[in-house]
């Protein structure tokens, strides 16, 4: 009987949490109506992550994605000990539940210094050319304090309607053996099937998704994951980035220059071709869940 | 007869007496502002050539530059998007550079920095700040990069020495970092409900870093050096919820160290404390403050504060090492810039001048 209560109790818990969940998230608005994603969470931006969302709102003014504490405004000045801001005008609000959001590139005369707190209705600022931006869009990161993480945005904001699947553009196969000195050009995979000589490949993909509201713009897809013979082999996501011994990684583990190539395409991870064929799968999935599918068949062929 | 000068005597040496006993110090000497020299930025032309080091930098938008120490004009260029300047040398870049170019006081290129973001120079080394505002890249002679991090946040206040970096995050956290950009110590300011750091400021030979973070309650704390890590040494609660960059600044002549704060009205102190943490002074301003310096070899602090009341309004606030407040003079024009100046002077950037103001006590 007793462990029938805890089973009930269990289940309680769980609905609980998702409701609060649920509650959460459906609070968070857009900072703008017609604000287009212009560069995506993980993204390449000037050798490094981005980690946040480039939104195009031209001298918009814009709200925040929920009610909160004012906790930190930059404030122009010639003081030598302050430190220049890259992002211009700068405004972060706390929410509890341990998330805060920050919101670059405002027109700091646009930011009102009296203001603690702002509500949902209530203005953060101008959008412009401010701070280390060529145009005029707004930098919106998300903070996890507990975690110690800057969120995905698109993780958290309303859903965007869409329908569009991820675009693939390329899938190579790149040889990484180790006894392997030359600087061989990595496989263009074209058909479903492809031959290649026994030893490791890695997977590179050329990929994008563009949003209805997106205007276009080739973001960067949610996940990735890699199966050989039906078994996920490999998965990342654009979720969480994080900073481990000075180096920031997304979804915790993979750097920069671990994850990009100098061409903008993404490395995946490496597969061992021995004797027997293989099957392997990429998938990519969008924010909104529409999965694009690559499957080919690697069939290994003797080399002299 | 002599009895009518004896009493006279008497009563003058008494009155004398009297006197040195209720006044036993002089009533203290004065201060002079006067204004040395003054140069019309508009036409004024530039003399490198016999200039007499050490140079001093000057900014009045939209011009910087440099005067010698005779108080001569030897360097003055546009300043284009933004401009690290010190007594070094400068770099002068655009807002979205990604090639900065080191020059020293004279204009010539010394090296040239591929990085994009914003060079912050200190303790003559060269950093470059990421454009997401969480990264630090520093950068050695021969424009090459010695290192560089990336932060879990923002990257809210920052300063070094020749060997040592302190970065104050958004977090609430305060990274040590050695020369190599290694950390050697995090510190968690975290004991505010609102864990954030506004301000910070390190030594010049490391010993001490104070540290304003956090909202209800606002703390200010130094940190002291014991030969390993840093150490709290006092914490003191705040009166102030400045949800902005703070000021704060160790003035190792005078051992004070001087914050802004801000009470709940909107009036804005500067609170001068002494290294044990005891409260010195609280000296009100008029509007916010815009500068802060000791000019080279004087007792004097000075301060700038913008008037609140007045558009374009600035108030220049003196005072001296035992905290007695020596001036405070009211200006009603536009100033820009407040700086060191040859001898001990100051540089005021009005208008479109920059004049070269001698304060003598005497």
């Amino acid at each position: 009987m007793r462990r029938r209560y805890a089973h009930i109790g269990r289940i309680c818990f769980l609905v609980l949490v998702l409701l609060s969940t649920g509650l959460l998230l459906w609070s968070w608005q857009w900072p703008h109506e017609e604000a287009r994603v212009f560069s995506g969470f993980g993204q390449s931006a000037h050798d490094g992550y981005l980690v946040g969302l480039k939104l195009v709102a031209p001298e918009a003014e814009i709200q925040p994605v929920e009610g909160g504490e004012v906790v930190f405004r930059s404030r122009p000045s010639r003081l030598p000990q302050l430190i220049p801001s890259t992002l211009g005008g700068v405004l972060v609000l706390e929410h509890g539940r341990s998330f805060r959001s920050l919101y670059g590139h405002l027109d700091p005369d646009s930011l009102d210094y009296q203001v603690n707190r702002l509500e949902l209705e209530d203005q953060v600022g101008r959008v412009g050319p401010y701070g280390f931006n060529s145009g005029s869009s707004l930098h919106l990161e998300i903070f996890d304090l507990e975690q110690d993480v800057r969120v995905n945005p698109l993780l958290l904001l309303p859903r965007m309607e869409k329908r569009t699947r991820p675009v693939v553009q390329a899938v190579h196969l790149r040889s990484v053996n180790e006894n392997d000195s030359s600087n061989t050009a990595p496989v263009l995979v074209q058909g479903g099937v492809v031959t290649l000589p026994a030893g490791n490949w890695q997977i590179e993909l050329s990929s994008y998704d563009t949003m209805v509201a997106a205007g276009g713009s080739r973001i960067s897809p949610h996940s990735y994951t890699v199966r050989v013979n039906d078994e996920e082999r490999f998965r990342i996501a654009h979720d969480t980035a994080g900073v481990r011994e000075g180096t920031l990684r997304l979804s915790g583990r993979r750097t920069y220059q671990e994850f990009y190539e100098e061409s903008g395409a993404v490395r995946l991870t490496t597969v061992e071709v021995g004797e027997a064929p293989l099957e392997l799968v990429i998938e990519v999935r969008d924010h909104v869940g529409n999965v694009t599918q690559r499957s080919f068949r690697v069939i290994p062929v003797a080399t002299e | 007869m002599a009895k009518r000068m004896r009493l006279i005597g008497g009563g003058t040496m008494f009155l004398l007496l009297l006197y040195l006993a209720l006044f036993p110090r002089p009533l203290g000497t004065e201060l002079m502002v006067s204004v040395e020299s003054s140069i019309a930025l508009q036409d004024a032309e530039a003399r490198s050539q016999g200039a007499t080091l050490p140079l001093f930098p000057f900014q009045l938008a939209p011009f910087f530059g440099y005067i010698d120490s005779e108080g001569v004009l030897t360097y003055r260029d546009r300043i284009q998007g933004g401009i690290a300047l010190t007594q070094d040398g400068f770099i002068n870049y655009s807002s979205v550079s990604e090639t900065h170019v080191y020059q020293d006081g004279y204009g010539r290129i010394e090296r040239v920095i591929q990085a994009s973001g914003y060079p912050v120079l200190r303790a003559g080394r060269v950093f470059v700040l990421g454009p997401g505002g969480g990264r630090l890249s520093e950068w050695g002679a021969n424009g090459a990069q010695m290192w560089e991090r990336e932060f879990a946040s923002l990257i809210t206040a920052f300063d070094a020495t020749d060997t040592t970096v302190v970065v104050g995050l958004l977090s609430g956290d305060l990274l040590v970092l050695n020369e190599e950009g290694q950390e050697i110590q995090s510190y968690q300011a975290r004991r505010s409900r609102v864990p954030v750091v506004y301000g910070l400021d390190i030594e010049t030979n490391g010993d001490r870093v104070a540290l304003v973070f956090g909202l209800d309650p606002q703390i200010v704390t130094v940190l002291e050096h014991d030969g390993e890590r840093y150490a709290p040494r006092f914490e003191r609660e705040l009166g102030s919820e400045l949800r902005e960059p703070v000021p704060v600044k160790f003035f190792e002549a005078s051992g004070r160290l001087v914050l802004e704060q801000m009470d709940t009205s909107g009036m804005s102190s500067l609170l001068s404390l002494r290294y044990d943490g005891r409260e010195a002074a609280e000296l009100s301003l008029v509007g916010r403050l815009h500068s802060l310096l000791q000019p080279v070899g004087s007792p004097v602090l000075v301060a700038l504060a913008e008037d609140s009341h007045m558009p374009n309004g600035f108030e220049l606030l003196l005072w001296a090492g035992a905290d007695r407040v020596v001036a405070r003079v009211p200006f009603s024009s536009a100033i820009s810039f407040l700086g060191d100046g040859p001898g001990g002077s100051l540089l005021l950037g009005i208008d479109t001048r920059v004049l070269q103001l001698r304060l003598e006590e005497g």
